[in-house]
């Protein structure tokens, strides 16, 4: 099952755990899924069907242009860290 | 009420009707079209918009155009002639003595002016001189670089324009 | 790892154009005054815009009367916010990021309330800049002044003037109760940071506070707009990124992106600055009202007080070690002001601030704090040089406690491939540790240190780097020349590195590449030039189109040969017959017998990569004090980078030299000086002191090459990793000489004379340290 890694400041919805498992093959499925687990934790990734401004998703260390359609694998880890610009 | 202005540019007779407020700078690129020279601040501050006025290296925007009645302009448009590119400009090229190329212009108008004065100057008097030009892009060692590389190619060259 | 400045490339390792240093694609323009600025453009029958600027940090509008203006000489328009179309988004997408719609519009006109001293209120049309300027004067606004929030403390401050009423802190999806200043909170956290303090036999706790400062690019914003009577609008401006223009202009004037066409055209420095959009929408608005096409130009202190600076800050640091220098537990807060409306680089600092170390436990807390100052906007790796100001001279206090050489120090703690950043995510392959060795075997590092009031520093910094989206297209002409037409506005010569590596594909000369920047309708979708992105990741889409040409070269030689097309083998410019020795023709012969075998050949590549490769740098500065003044002087400078490959040495070396040298400007003489009113009090190229030639010595270059995994050459981009490392670096070297820490930037005389007089208790009475 595809590993997340919840943000500090969500693991107030996840009763303190950082390292959690969901089911699913895109990062979309795995937030729906894991909002099954912990309620509440789907409104505070995505807003208005886009991941939240400024927020990214890696899988597996890598930033996609996909958000939240981009493919997980069984083995993936996924992270979501702040969405970077450059100058 | 716009008053006659007689300029020689680039060798060029030029009349024309301006504003006595108008800058040299201003009367060059809005009236004349030549917007080879720049503006970075119209203070008199980055040197973007040097041109050489009778021979004397100036910012253009802190001179009247007026004040250029009756006299000799060189705008960075008059640097290369048919025979090619000034020295100056062919080793910028080579050294990658520029970036985004804005304030390229001023650079090699106050560098001719050293070298017109000091063909052999040391780092230390380009620095010195070009002190005036702001370049934000290339943190100036290849433009300072280019400078004296430019200085020595002219003096092995002596029947170039420079010793004039 | 190749040697410094202007010394031959070592072009040995199998490549024929990649290191080597040809003469720009675009270089005779530029040295003769013929490349076109934005300023340049010259159009028919066209009006002068000039916006009329509020003269208070914060105040609130009670009126605003355009009708004497509207009436005055030469005057064809005017507008204020109140002439925006309506709108139903909220979120924009940039292509790069999303903005929120409603803060982009009122930054560009007030909307009820200004800001900051240099807020847009209005704007005019006119015949002339002269009397559009004028004509600005005779708009009569009414305000109810208020009191303005300057500092971060202040503006977090319990009870602090707020600049928006309905704002509430953001804690990734959580909002506070109550309203704010703090736009967002942000935390990461790995580890156990307590377990990790409590197994350190030292803590270092620290503060920080730096200055405003500004990207200083010497070509002001500048945009003229034409709003066709067939609906469809040209914009020519000075932009990072003409397609994020599209973007911007269609969402605030809410019209589709294609009826815009964003011509970007040459741009006189961005470094981050040129990416948000200031005068395009106001320009096209007003000819939208005078059916003519309309030029605005901005004057250097509208640049200074209207666009967007990059942010000062607040940081503290706090760093657990053990007696033999390892770092057992890290933690920062950093306070980045925002501006007028959110969005500070605050996210970025956060990453970077310990990212060039290997700390198991670490916790980083990042705060958006809005100030009456202007919006901030990246500036070359933006937020990771204050980040790095507070770490960097906090190591340096600790290899000093620990009795280890500073780079001794990096290299115990220095992050390596697998070693995971605060942020959570691992690291690919990265060259650190490299640039670390280079410095400490440079002959800089190793010359002596001579002479009282001098010293020296080390520092190290992290930049991301960004992938985004590109296109380009190739074709070919008849004479063997090829025309590369792609969207990354050139700002340090990438026209070039991006011929070179087409080049490198195909086997042809850099000088048969034809590299040219056009118009969003003339090419498929682009991100901006920023994020050192486009040697890298337009040169994806180079390589990857320059391989489709060289395929279809191959198909039309098999064709003119009556072979199948997998019998051709390529070897650089040369196409065989695997079968038939004697059948061989190169491309430039190929080239001229595309007609008898189809025709044009054209192909395009569009791509939005992974495998961005991360940069890292480490500085050294020598400098002097001079103890009656306190002036800094930078005697000799080194900066060590690992580069990826470096396709043009002499412009990867120039983007080190440049960001080296506005770090140094950052580190001792820039920032924006605030009067109590919120008035900035050096809006000018004199008193906002940016280095000259005279302040500076040559700036050596040493250029590492770890190849990055992610691009067929090992490209990282390189533009922005120099900036970060100098703040710090010249902290250090000035404790090196007069035993002081400095922890407030600019070091400039002024402080860096009080700090000396304070530590001989000769501060005069009266004086604030």
């Amino acid at each position: 099952m595809p590993k997340i890694i919840i943000p500090s400041q969500l693991r107030e919805v996840t009763g303190g755990e950082a390292n959690v498992s969901a089911q699913g093959s895109t990062v979309l499925e795995l937030i729906e899924n894991l909002d099954e687990q912990y309620p509440g934790i789907r409104d505070r990734l995505i807003e208005d069907g886009k991941l939240r401004m400024g927020l990214a998703a890696a899988v597996d260390n890598e930033v996609s242009s996909y958000g939240l359609k981009q493919k997980v694998s069984e083995g993936s880890t996924v992270q979501f860290i702040p969405a970077i610009s450059g100058g | 009420m716009k008053t006659y202005l007689k300029t020689t540019i680039n060798g060029e007779d030029k009349e024309l009707l301006c504003e006595p407020r108008q800058s040299l700078l201003d009367v060059l690129r809005d009236e004349l079209e030549l917007t080879g020279t720049k503006e970075g601040c119209n203070n008199g501050n980055c040197g973007a918009c040097n041109i050489m006025l009778d021979g004397r290296l100036v910012n253009s925007c802190m001179v009247l155009a007026l004040e250029a009645q009756g006299k000799q302009v060189e705008t960075i448009e008059g640097v290369a002639d048919t025979e090619g590119l000034h020295p100056l400009q062919e080793v910028f090229l080579e050294e990658a003595a520029l970036q985004c190329g804005i304030c390229t212009p001023g650079f090699i108008l106050s560098a001719k002016s050293l070298l017109e004065k000091n063909p052999n100057p040391t780092e230390d008097d380009v620095r010195l001189w070009l002190a005036g030009n702001l370049c934000r892009c290339t943190g100036y060692d290849k433009i300072v670089r280019a400078v004296l590389e430019s200085a020595k190619r002219l003096s092995e060259s002596p029947q170039s324009e420079v010793a004039s | 790892m190749s040697g410094s400045n202007n010394g031959n490339s070592q072009n040995g390792n199998g490549y024929r154009i990649i290191g080597s240093r040809p003469v720009r694609h675009d270089g005779v323009d530029k040295v003769t005054g013929r490349a076109l600025y934005g300023a340049d453009l010259r159009l028919s029958d066209c009006l002068h815009g000039k916006v009329l600027r509020s003269p208070h940090a914060h105040a609130r509008i009670l009126s605003i009367d355009t009708s004497e203006a509207l009436a005055s000489p030469g005057v064809k328009a005017v507008i204020t916010s109140a002439d925006y179309p309506e709108t139903e988004s909220k979120i924009i997408d940039l292509g790069e990021g999303p903005a929120i719609l409603k803060d982009l519009r009122a930054n560009l006109l007030a909307d009820g309330k200004v800001l900051y001293k240099g807020h847009p209120i209005a704007a005019v049309a006119a015949t002339d800049p002269f009397l559009a300027r004028e004509a600005t004067k005779k708009i009569k606004v009414e305000y109810e002044v208020l009191k303005p929030v300057l500092h971060i403390n202040d503006a977090m401050a319990e009870g602090s003037p707020l600049l928006h009423e309905d704002l509430h802190t953001d804690s990734l999806g959580k909002k506070s109760d109550k309203p704010s200043n703090v736009a967002k909170h942000l935390r990461f956290e790995i580890g156990d940071i307590d377990k990790g303090f409590a197994e350190a036999d030292e803590i270092f706790e620290r503060e920080f506070d730096t200055a405003m400062v500004h990207q200083g690019y010497i070509e002001p914003h500048n945009a003229t707009a034409l709003w066709n009577a067939d609906g469809h609008l040209t914009i020519w401006s000075s932009t990072q990124g003409a397609f994020s223009v599209r973007a911007q202009t269609a969402g605030i004037l809410n019209i589709p992106e294609s009826s815009i066409k964003a011509v970007p055209m040459e741009i006189g420095g961005g470094f981050g600055g040129k990416i948000p959009v200031y005068l395009e929408p106001i320009a096209a608005m007003l000819s939208k009202e005078t059916g003519k096409a309309v030029k605005m130009t901005m004057d250097r202190d509208e640049v200074f007080e209207s666009t967007g600076p990059t942010p000062g800050s607040v940081i503290k640091v706090k760093i657990g070690v053990k007696k033999n220098g390892k770092i057992t537990a890290a933690d920062a807060s950093l306070a980045y002001e925002a501006g007028a409306f959110q969005g500070s680089p605050v996210n970025c600092g956060m990453m970077c601030i310990f990212a060039p170390y290997d700390i198991e436990h670490v916790r980083v807390d990042g705060y958006d704090v809005l100030v009456n100052k202007p919006k901030t906007a990246a500036y070359r790796a933006p937020g990771a040089t204050n980040a790095s100001m507070a770490s960097e001279t906090v190591i340096d206090e600790i290899a000093r406690w620990a009795s280890l050489d500073p780079i001794e120090l990096r290299k115990l703690n220095a992050a390596k491939e697998g070693t995971v950043r605060a942020d959570g995510l691992a690291y690919p392959r990265i060259g650190y540790v490299e640039t670390l060795e280079a410095c400490e075997s440079h002959e800089h590092y190793k010359a002596p240190k001579e002479g009282s009031f001098r010293g020296r520093g080390v520092a190290s910094g992290f930049w991301f780097n960004c992938g985004f989206k590109s296109s380009v297209t190739v074709s070919v002409e008849k004479d063997g020349t090829v025309r590369l037409i792609e969207g990354s506005t050139d700002i340090g010569g990438t026209r070039t590195s991006l011929a070179m590596q087409l080049a490198e594909i195909l086997g042809i000369e850099a000088e048969d590449v034809r590299p040219m920047v056009v118009d969003t309708d003339s090419v498929g979708y682009t991100d901006i030039t920023g994020g050192s992105r486009v040697t890298f990741a337009t040169g994806l889409a180079v390589i990857e189109a320059g391989k489709k040409v060289q395929q279809e070269m191959a198909r039309r030689a098999a064709q003119l040969w009556e072979v199948d097309a997998s019998d051709v083998e390529v070897e650089l410019d040369v196409y065989r017959s695997k079968s038939d020795s004697s059948k061989s023709i190169t491309f430039k012969e190929l080239a001229g017998s595309l007609d008898e075998t189809g025709g044009a050949l054209s192909e395009q590549a569009s791509v939005s990569p992974q495998g961005v490769g991360g940069g890292f740098g480490t500085h050294i500065v020598d400098v002097e004090v001079d103890p009656d003044t306190g002036k800094v002087q930078v005697l000799r400078y080194t900066a060590a980078q690992d580069v990826g490959k470096a396709i043009h040495p002499s412009y990867v070396e120039g983007q080190i030299q440049g960001g080296a040298v506005q770090g140094i400007g950052w580190a001792i003489y820039e920032g924006y000086h605030y009067n109590e009113d919120g008035h900035m009090t050096n809006a000018n190229f004199l008193d906002y002191r940016m280095p000259t030639t005279l302040d500076l010595p040559m700036i050596d270059t040493i250029l590492v090459e770890v190849p990055n995994p992610g691009h067929p050459f090992g490209v990282r981009g390189v533009g922005e990793v120099p900036i970060v490392p100098p703040c710090a670096a010249l902290a250090n070297a000035i404790y090196d000489a007069i035993g002081i820490r400095l922890r407030e930037l600019p070091m400039n005389s002024t402080r860096v004379l009080k700090a000396l007089l304070k530590e001989k208790g000769a501060l005069p009475q009266g004086v604030e340290a």
